[in-house]
């Protein structure tokens, strides 16, 4: 006789059809107003790959919020047939990070440009990461100020003639990728191009999946005030580092083909992605860093015990006889 | 809790479609499942109350109703009231939104292959959906969302065809859909379409009578397996004694009359058949058979004739099975009844068997009447072989416990003792029954329930018990017993609807297997001599313990979330059963006591120490609080009973099996000792050879301090800079670990398996890298009748003849990933098409 594994009780096995769905939603079901993008816009290719990832994961559009402050990127939302909110510059991070408090339950996604997340939004963007709450950061990153029409933002190459910069621009441009990993609590960090819609998809997958705070970096075009800016990344796939790994990217048969530079990246190293994020001769595309288990901001703050009724019916009493008055006119216990 | 936190821990699995790939059902662990399946959120402690009555006039009240079954006045409610079930079982409360293996329907006609279950049926669409795109992730969808519709109603329905049960289910589905007019059309149309696939067949539902049909359908499939070999050989058998018979009466005169030899041909009255008759009747007539043989022959086939048809039986074709001479799938519902008939069945194998013995001889010329005649004429069923006694046809019989009297239940023991292949279906509706013995009520072992174990000590007979929830054990254990050439008793535990208080049938019957009242065994005389070929308990859950464990989650008094590693004993699978409520008393929160403790622990104590303990089960209402019921120890009692069967089985199934166990235990203390004796005497040995090392150094360091203090200048150092004898080897340092090999990378696909992958498209015709397209609409809006989006918005072309050339060139210059390829131009006529080639030229 030999003895069978394990089953659970009555032989029910793992694989349960629990509740299923009748509503099969499609691209168009997340599909809000036509994009009034530039033609050839970067921010196209992105809003695509949020509307399949929506699709692929079937989330019901009324439990998808997407977030954003001011700028290009930030006309998200409004091409987005779910929950939004176009906030003001740079402060996009903080109203997500209330809606996930308030409503832990919902999808919450944030769009960013570089200016609004690097630049007036940066505060909040080291505080989003320390808090590590469940969401999707995507920064577009085209390198400008676009929608106010070509001012220098922090990720500008330096040397760049912006209107603000009429000799080129003279710092440095900030790396928003060793920004990050310095930043204490950081649990996911990849950078991707818009242009490769299947890394693309793939990267934002895994960051929806992930446990944790998200942070892409999604290097974008602007057509109209930076079409040359990754124009050398473009015509030379060399210039691309590719971080593959079984926990991280996974290249088909053909983008490895076209992608020679690559480099097996365990993301749990941070050592070695810190490394990688401050190279500048390459660009790497993949996740530097994962870490599933820096523990959540709902984790941390969540009582071990919630107080039942009477407990804060108790609280509630105690407070209010601080400032209370019996009905015979004298001062409630407890009255200061 | 609030809401929002409620609804993210029972936020329900939905199927999700992998982004190129068929639609899978998300496999969830089993604790995600436990969450998942709670109705409405984890159960909850309620808070304890604040103390009342003396605790020692409610440890009276505990024990007034432990050992005398009474309740007090204010009780509160009882079991029943509450809807109260077992801890472990609250979760399956709703059984359609689960997979398991009912309904199930019997096709074809190989028996090992004739039970399929609707997940199966539902599983098999799924897989047919050939479409990878959004239609067909949505067409899965839909075909998953009706399968729990579809258990539901035949749970209701038990003799409904699948189709039916198809349209019912989808009517329904539309009724109480909340999707919009486009959607619902969209979902009618994908119902429709996975319709037309299905087969129409009889679903069985979980029902008392399950465990017949079961046996029924593939008792015939079984036997026309059976008797494939004979159907051959049967009709050549007939055939050629038909060729005899026929040849000899064209050999005869009759054959030569004229209205015969009219039949004979086609040629209507063309033909003077009279004066052929006469000119026939001059010719010369071969030797006719001599009467006897002839009629020998006619009655051998008249015989095979009359068997014939219980060979052709087809499950498929009822015609067949009314034809036959007997019903293989009749089911008798007596002992004397079933005895008769395969009395009757042995007789016309009997005459089937002498038949052909005598056909075969026939056959060969070489019947010799003063040799056979006698022989055939006391041919009886001693002369069948053992092989021949196989190929008589099982009688099958089905009893219910209450049929079991004494009269019936001896009749059924002399089966299971004799060589009979009587295949006896018991179906046990109840397990245990109150008894009322010297005015004392209490509970009993109902003795059919125990049949199996009977049957077992028998050794003879083929003896399946399982419940009806176990589908596949019976389907297995129903084809293990037809095969078997004796005796066959299968006890399937079907349950009562009367008694079941709660819980749907198919875990009032699953409890009971848990539970071990009703474990599920196998005991195959024909796998070999030895009891562990014989005997299987394997089916059973987590065989070495006394009861199968199971994690409960839920929510403390103090709002705190916790888990429990829960046993469920056979007192939660007697909870279920309405007959015995007064067993049980659901303790209002006043009357907690600090002397109730687990059940499972209560019994692992001796009677000293459970003396002043009361045991209690935990159970969940319909809202989802947590009870703690207590019980008699009448209850307790029959859970002793059930525990000491349960390893009386285990041993004799090989599990702790307390022989072994001591003589495991006594090699142990044997091998120990033996290695503590090894021990000691190496460590002696190296004690003694230690001891003289340690004297030998002494001796020599104490030399060289006396020698260096007796010579004049000795520097200090100097008798330490000595260096010390080599009597202790220096520990070699350890080689550094070899460097890992890198893993190879796997083997890039070559350009050789690029070209096995078809044949490439013609360079001639615009095309479009698709799934480098960044949805940047550039294309779209040159031209949205050239170029369009897939499912995934990315660009292909639609229709290269739907615009001019100069629209597929501007659109490959504007491209920002330059993915589109112009190709040649479709029209030698269009204006400009030289600067319109140098153009495409880079793109092409």
């Amino acid at each position: 006789m030999t003895i069978k594994e394990k089953t659970s009780l009555f032989g029910l096995n793992t694989q349960c059809v629990l509740k299923v769905d009748e509503d099969y939603k499609t691209l168009e079901d997340y599909q809000g107003r036509v994009s009034r993008w530039c033609p050839g816009c970067g921010d196209n290719g992105i809003l695509t790959a949020a509307q399949r990832l929506c699709r692929d994961e079937q989330l019901p559009p009324e439990k998808c919020v997407f977030v954003s402050g001011i700028g290009c990127a930030a006309r998200f939302p409004h091409y987005m047939n779910t929950y939004g909110f176009h906030g003001l510059h740079g402060r996009a991070l903080p109203t997500a990070q209330g809606v996930k408090i308030r409503r832990p339950d919902l999808h919450v996604f944030v769009n960013m440009g570089d200016g609004d997340c690097c630049s007036i939004g940066t505060a909040h963007w080291i505080h989003a990461i320390r808090s590590n709450m469940k969401l999707v950061a995507m920064m577009h990153d085209n390198n400008i100020y676009g929608l106010t029409k070509n001012q220098a933002s922090p990720t500008t190459p330096v040397g760049r003639k912006t209107n603000t910069t009429p000799r080129g621009a003279w710092l440095k441009a900030l790396n928003p990728l060793t920004v990050t990993l310095g930043i204490t609590n950081v649990s996911f960090v990849a950078q991707v191009v818009e242009w490769l819609p299947e890394l693309l998809y793939d990267v934002i997958r895994q960051a929806f999946h992930h446990n944790g705070f998200a942070f892409i970096r999604i290097l974008q075009r602007c057509p109209h005030f930076t079409p040359d800016v990754f124009a050398s990344l473009l015509s030379d796939p060399k210039k691309l580092l590719m971080l593959e790994h079984a926990d991280g990217l996974k290249l088909s048969d053909t983008m490895a083909k076209l992608y020679q530079t690559r480099e097996q990246h365990d993301p749990s190293n941070m050592n070695r992605a810190r490394e990688i994020a401050g190279t500048d001769d390459l660009v790497p595309i993949g996740i530097l860093y994962r870490d599933e288990n820096v523990p959540r901001y709902d984790q941390i703050t969540k009582p071990k015990q919630k107080p039942t009724w009477e407990q804060r019916e108790a609280l509630l009493n105690k407070a209010f006889d601080r400032f209370g008055i019996n009905t015979d006119g004298s001062a409630a216990a407890g009255n200061i | 809790m609030n809401d929002f936190e409620a609804m993210e821990r029972v936020e329900p699995i939905t199927i999700k479609a992998a982004s190129q790939a068929t639609a899978t059902v998300v496999k969830a662990s089993l604790e995600d499942k436990l969450q998942q399946l709670q109705p409405g959120g984890l159960p909850y402690e309620v808070a304890p109350a604040a103390p009342g009555a003396d605790p020692d006039e409610v440890l009276r009240q505990l024990f007034n109703f432990f050992l005398f079954g009474k309740v007090p006045q204010a009780a509160g409610p009882s079991v029943a009231e509450t809807g109260a079930v077992p801890a472990l079982l609250h979760q399956y409360r709703d059984l359609a939104r689960i997979r398991h293996d009912y309904p199930f329907c019997l096709h074809g006609t190989e028996a090992a292959k004739a039970v399929t279950t609707l997940s199966q049926i539902i599983d098999g669409l799924v897989a047919g959906v050939k479409d990878t795109g959004d239609a067909g992730e949505r067409l899965k969808q839909h075909i998953y969302r009706i399968e729990p519709e579809i258990r539901a109603l035949a749970d209701q329905d038990r003799a409904a065809g699948l189709l039916g049960l198809w349209d019912r289910a989808a009517r329904q589905l539309l009724a109480k859909s909340q999707l919009s007019k486009a959607k619902k059309e969209l979902l009618r149309d994908n119902l429709a379409t996975a319709r037309q696939t299905l087969p129409d067949r009889e679903m069985i539902a979980c029902a008392a009578d399950t465990p017949q049909r079961l046996l029924t359908g593939l008792a015939l499939r079984h036997w026309r397996e059976r008797c494939a070999g004979w159907r051959v050989e049967l009709d050549t058998l007939i055939q050629q004694l038909t060729d005899i018979l026929s040849t000899d009466f064209n050999n005869s005169p009759a054959s030569r009359n004229p209205d015969h030899l009219r039949e004979s041909t086609a040629t209507g009255d063309a033909i003077d058949f009279k004066t052929l008759s006469s000119i026939l009747a001059t010719s010369h007539l071969e030797h006719q058979l001599p009467e006897r043989r002839s009629q020998r022959i006619r009655a051998v086939l008249d015989a095979l004739l009359r068997v014939k048809p219980l060979f052709m039986l087809d499950p498929a074709a009822p015609e067949t099975i009314a034809n036959a001479p007997f019903a293989i799938n009749c089911l008798f519902d007596n002992c004397n009844d079933a005895i008769a008939e395969y009395d009757q069945r042995l007789r016309l194998l009997t005459d089937f068997f002498k038949a052909v013995a005598i056909t075969r001889l026939e056959l060969e010329n070489r019947y010799k009447e003063e040799t056979y005649d006698d022989y055939f004429n006391t041919f009886d069923v001693s002369y069948l072989s053992a092989q021949d006694l196989a190929l008589c046809p099982p009688v099958l019989l089905n009893l219910r416990c209450s049929d079991l009297g004494q009269k019936e239940g001896a009749a059924l023991l002399d089966i299971l003792a004799a060589d009979l292949p009587v295949k006896v279906l018991i179906q046990v509706d109840e397990i245990y029954v109150r008894k009322v013995r010297a005015g004392q009520s209490g509970i009993a072992i109902n003795w059919p329930a125990r049949l199996a174990s009977l049957a077992m000590s028998m050794t003879r007979s083929y003896v399946l018990q399982s419940p009806v929830s176990r589908l596949a054990a019976l389907h297995q254990g129903f084809l293990d017993g037809l095969a078997y050439n004796g005796p066959a008793l299968f006890s399937v535990y079907v349950g009562n609807d009367q008694n079941r208080a709660s819980l749907p049938r198919f875990f009032d019957a699953g409890s009971a297997q848990e539970a071990r009242v009703f474990p599920v065994l196998t005991f195959n005389p024909g796998n070999g001599p030895t009891l562990i070929e014989r005997l299987d308990i394997g089916n059973n859950n987590q065989l070495d313990r006394d009861w199968p464990t199971d994690t409960f989650r839920y929510r403390a008094a103090d709002n705190a979330e916790k888990s429990l590693d829960l046993k469920f004993t056979p007192a939660g699978f007697l909870l279920n059963d309405k007959r015995f409520s007064d067993q049980f008393w659901c303790v209002p929160q006043a009357c907690l006591h600090e002397n109730m403790l687990p059940l499972p622990g209560y019994l692992d104590l001796d009677g000293n120490a459970a003396g002043d303990k009361i045991p209690y089960i935990r159970a969940i209402d319909t809202e989802g609080a947590i009870h703690r019921v207590i019980m008699t120890r009448q209850v307790v009692a029959m859970v002793r009973e059930c525990a000491a069967f349960w390893r009386h089985l285990q041993e004799l199934g090989g599990i702790n099996n307390s022989y072994t166990l001591q003589q495991v235990a006594a090699a142990k203390t044997r091998l120990d000792a033996e290695q503590q004796q090894a021990l000691a005497a190496i460590e002696e040995k190296y004690r003694l050879q230690l001891d003289q090392d340690v004297g030998r150094l002494t001796e020599t360091i104490v030399g060289r301090i006396a020698q260096q203090l007796l010579q004049a200048g000795a520097t200090p150092g100097s008798i330490l800079e000595r260096p010390l004898p080599a009597a202790i080897p220096a520990l070699a340092p350890a080689a550094p670990a070899a460097e890992a090999a890198p893993a190879p990378k796997p083997a890039a696909k070559t350009a050789a398996d690029e070209d096995d992958e078809g044949p490439a498209a013609s360079l001639d015709d615009p095309y479009i890298d698709t799934p480098l397209c960044t949805s940047c609409n550039d294309c779209t809006k040159v031209n949205s009748l050239i170029f369009g989006y897939d499912g995934n918005k990315q660009a292909f072309i639609k229709d290269a003849t739907a615009g001019p050339y100069k629209d597929l060139v501007r659109a490959a210059e504007i491209c920002p990933v330059k993915i589109i390829h112009p190709g040649k131009p479709k029209n030698p006529n269009e204006a400009g098409l030289d600067d319109l080639l140098k153009r495409a030229a880079p793109f092409m």
